[in-house]
């Protein structure tokens, strides 16, 4: 009986994680090409990195995001800027300045923070084709807190996230706290 | 494990603006206009405004409105604004510290939902003038190139030196300084050095500068004067009467700590200068503690140390400031006055490098002789410790690398008379080399390899007259290193202090042949010469010493008082 219950919260709890009309959330990259973050056609899952232009702990991770961007092919990685006041001219001078080598989405009514519950930039959350979240977090541990950083991450959990999914295995820390500005 | 943020209150809980709860002290909800933007434009504007080192503006309503979770986060943990003394233990200018009403407020304000409020109520926005915070300066240098910090990695530190491109002597009565890129510059130092040892450094490295925290001992904060410079800092300006000289031919030295941002950086710092007419009254003595036995066990979470020093005439302290690597944890400095009452001169709670500076006392704090100066520091050495540059945890002693550590306190402080000040500089100039002579015993104990320590020791040593020691010490540092110019250059002075010019001579040659541009060398080989009646071959030394550095007047007057030497022009 308690297993048939735990049956049935695992299956409710799936239809509240992947609400049927995620896949048609249509956004358009800075040069104007439509893209469906919440649906990686042809790739293993979407890695999405909420952003905010002028969050000197997201801008200070551009460069790491490129190489984790390069050394992982198989994921279709997007950066979505949270701020509603950011205009396409501004981010796409930001996403110059900062080298940002991955699509960069604007999230100006927070419909991909809501969707993926995002809270804080940068963060991490990286979604399967059915629009079920496979890990959500910290890109690694550098930030204990905002102005407390390690001198080296120990811990790459992003990474480690992407590479069991590559893998084929699960993911050990689906959930891990980000640390940067809050979204709001 | 999964942290909330602190700053998410439960939308249950969140009031409903409309029926906000009435403020103490007004009438209506609080406000942005009324109750918040005062706050927001005297203690975060400052830095938070186009050019200045933080990365957004407060400015406005919508500014502080879309990152006001984040801003109710940094200020309830005290990392905003950043201020490290703690209130009540030394009152200083500039505090930026926000009340626990003020916090209060501002949570409340965000908890009700942040409610903009009437135009009317709204103060005048702060205004920043682009340029100079204290008008045109007399005198403004632009590093000539600016240095490029790459886009990620570890913290930089590098020290530039540049040529102050002045004519005559001025005396200086403050500067202020523009790091050219406020946005990576976390903090910087401004030193002077008046010798070519900081430029001949920077050449043999990577002009114009070189890295690391350790500048070489010519390169000096003038007369007294702490010159650090932090984001937020107002402009240097000295107290009246305590002008310093700036001659020409010094270079300036600028120490910079920057973060690298996420893309390529170009820095290049600007330093405005005010002169005045007016020569000093009065001349500042910078009087620090410094803790050179500093080894802290691995895993050690509370490592204390004590240096003090007993003030030998009465002093008066005008500003304060400590350091300490990434184990610093806690920074305690005092006076015990000799009625034996605690004198409080700073505390600082949490140690953060990242924001060292150093801080000007509201009112000069008066100390009668006989008072002790105590530093009181504690570091962590554990995993505990986020910042412990080690992973894992490793022993960590004294020394100038930022995976080393360090525990300094100084002062700046003036005396009533300059009969009191030379009284003050011989007796802190024994507890000094006390201190430095005990730290290198107990290192070349350890160590009987240590060339630096020997070389040290028997500097000190030949100071206070203790020749044989100090032969004894330089002998092993020779010994230990026989291709240090230093130690033969040490050696030297040693043979010259007790007239032994022969042996002198010989050790010059070798400093000479070790280190072909060391004009000092010259310098001395010339003396040493005259003084075995070689004056054609002291007089070529002296000319070699002078082409090196032209600078370096110690010489021109020697050279020119050599028999048959010309007066200069």
């Amino acid at each position: 009986m308690r297993f048939c219950c735990a049956i049935l919260c695992l299956a409710a709890g799936l239809s509240v994680a992947s609400p049927k009309p995620v896949g048609e959330l249509v956004f358009k990259d800075l040069d104007g090409t439509p893209c469906r973050p919440m649906e990686p056609a042809g790739k293993l899952a979407s890695v999405l990195i909420f952003y905010w232009q002028d969050c000197p702990i997201s801008n200070g991770y551009a460069p790491e995001l490129n190489r984790i961007a390069a050394s992982h092919p198989n994921f279709a990685f997007y950066i979505v800027q949270v701020d509603p006041g950011l205009t396409p001219v501004a981010a796409k001078e930001h996403a110059r300045q900062y080298d940002l080598r991955m699509p960069v989405l604007l999230d100006p009514e927070h419909r991909l923070v809501k969707v993926t519950k995002a809270t804080v930039t940068p963060e991490a959350v990286v979604v399967e084709k059915d629009g079920q979240v496979l890990y959500r977090g910290r890109i690694d541990d550098s930030y204990a807190d905002v102005g407390i950083k390690r001198a080296a991450a120990r811990r790459h959990d992003l990474v480690e996230a992407l590479d069991a999914i590559a893998a084929g295995q699960p993911v050990k820390e689906k959930k891990t706290q980000a640390i940067g500005c809050f979204i709001q | 494990m999964v942290r909330h943020p602190k700053a998410t209150l439960p939308s249950s809980l969140a009031p409903n603006p409309s029926r906000g709860e009435l403020s103490a002290a007004h009438d209506g909800p609080l406000t942005f206009n009324r109750d918040i933007a005062p706050i927001v434009f005297e203690h975060c504007s400052g830095c938070h405004h186009p050019g200045q080192a933080a990365p957004f503006s407060l400015l406005s309503y919508s500014d502080v409105r879309k990152r006001s979770k984040t801003i109710v986060d940094v200020i309830q943990r005290r990392y905003m604004p950043p201020w490290l003394p703690e209130k009540g233990y030394g009152q200083f200018v500039g505090e930026r510290r926000l009340t626990e009403d003020q916090i209060d407020l501002i949570q409340r304000w965000v908890a009700l939902g942040a409610v903009e409020g009437t135009t009317a109520d709204l103060p005048n926005p702060p205004r920043f003038d682009q340029g100079w915070q204290l008008g045109q300066p007399d005198f403004v240098m632009t590093l000539p190139r600016a240095y490029v910090l790459a886009a990620d990695g570890k913290d930089v530190y590098r020290n530039l030196v540049v040529p102050v491109p002045l004519t005559a002597a001025h005396y200086i009565k403050g500067f202020e300084f523009h790091p050219g890129n406020a946005r990576v510059v976390h903090h910087a130092f401004v030193a002077f050095d008046e010798t070519r040892g900081s430029r001949i450094l920077a050449d043999k490295e990577n002009p114009p500068g070189f890295d690391g925290m350790e500048l070489p001992d010519t390169a000096q904060m003038p007369a007294g004067q702490l010159m650090g410079w932090q984001p937020g800092k107002t402009p240097y300006f000295c107290q009246p009467g305590l002008s310093w000289l700036l001659r020409p031919k010094t270079d300036l030295v600028l120490q910079l700590h920057m973060h690298p941002s996420g893309k390529p950086e170009l820095v290049q710092p600007t330093i405005g200068f005010y002169f005045t007419d007016q020569p000093p009254t009065n001349s500042p003595f910078r009087i620090g503690m410094r803790c050179f036995s500093l080894d802290i066990p691995t895993g050690a979470s509370n490592y204390a140390v004590e240096e003090s020093y007993t003030l030998p005439v009465s002093v008066t302290l005008l500003r304060v400031s400590t350091h300490a690597h990434y184990l610093g944890k806690e920074m305690q400095g005092y006076a015990i006055l000799p009625n034996g009452e605690k004198k409080w001169l700073i505390w600082i709670r949490n140690w953060d490098f990242n924001w060292q500076g150093d801080y000007e006392y509201a009112t000069p704090q008066a100390l009668p002789a006989g008072t002790r100066l105590v530093m009181h520091y504690t570091y962590d050495n554990s995993t505990n410790n986020i910042r412990n540059p080690n992973t894992p945890p490793r022993r960590v002693r004294f020394g100038l690398q930022t995976t080393d550590e360090m525990g300094e306190l100084w002062f700046q402080s003036l005396t009533g008379t300059l009969e009191d000040r030379e009284r003050l500089a011989r007796d802190y100039y024994y507890y000094v080399v006390q201190r430095t002579t005990a730290h290198d015993e107990a290192t070349v104990r350890l160590d009987p390899s240590n060339a630096e320590a020997h070389i040290r020791l028997g500097h000190n040593l030949v100071v206070q007259g203790k020749f044989a020691e100090a032969a004894a010490h330089l002998s092993a540092a020779v010994a230990a290193e026989p291709n240090l110019a230093r130690a033969h250059y040490e050696m030297a002075l040693l043979r010259m202090a007790t007239n032994d010019f022969p042996a002198a001579h010989q050790e010059l040659l070798t400093v000479i042949r070790l280190d072909p541009e060391n004009s000092r060398a010259y310098g001395n080989l010339g003396y040493v010469e005259s003084r075995q009646g070689k004056i054609a071959e002291a007089r070529a030394a002296c000319e070699k010493a002078l082409q090196i550095d032209p600078d370096d007047s110690t010489v021109r007057d020697f050279l020119s008082s050599l028999p048959g030497g010309q007066k200069p022009p």
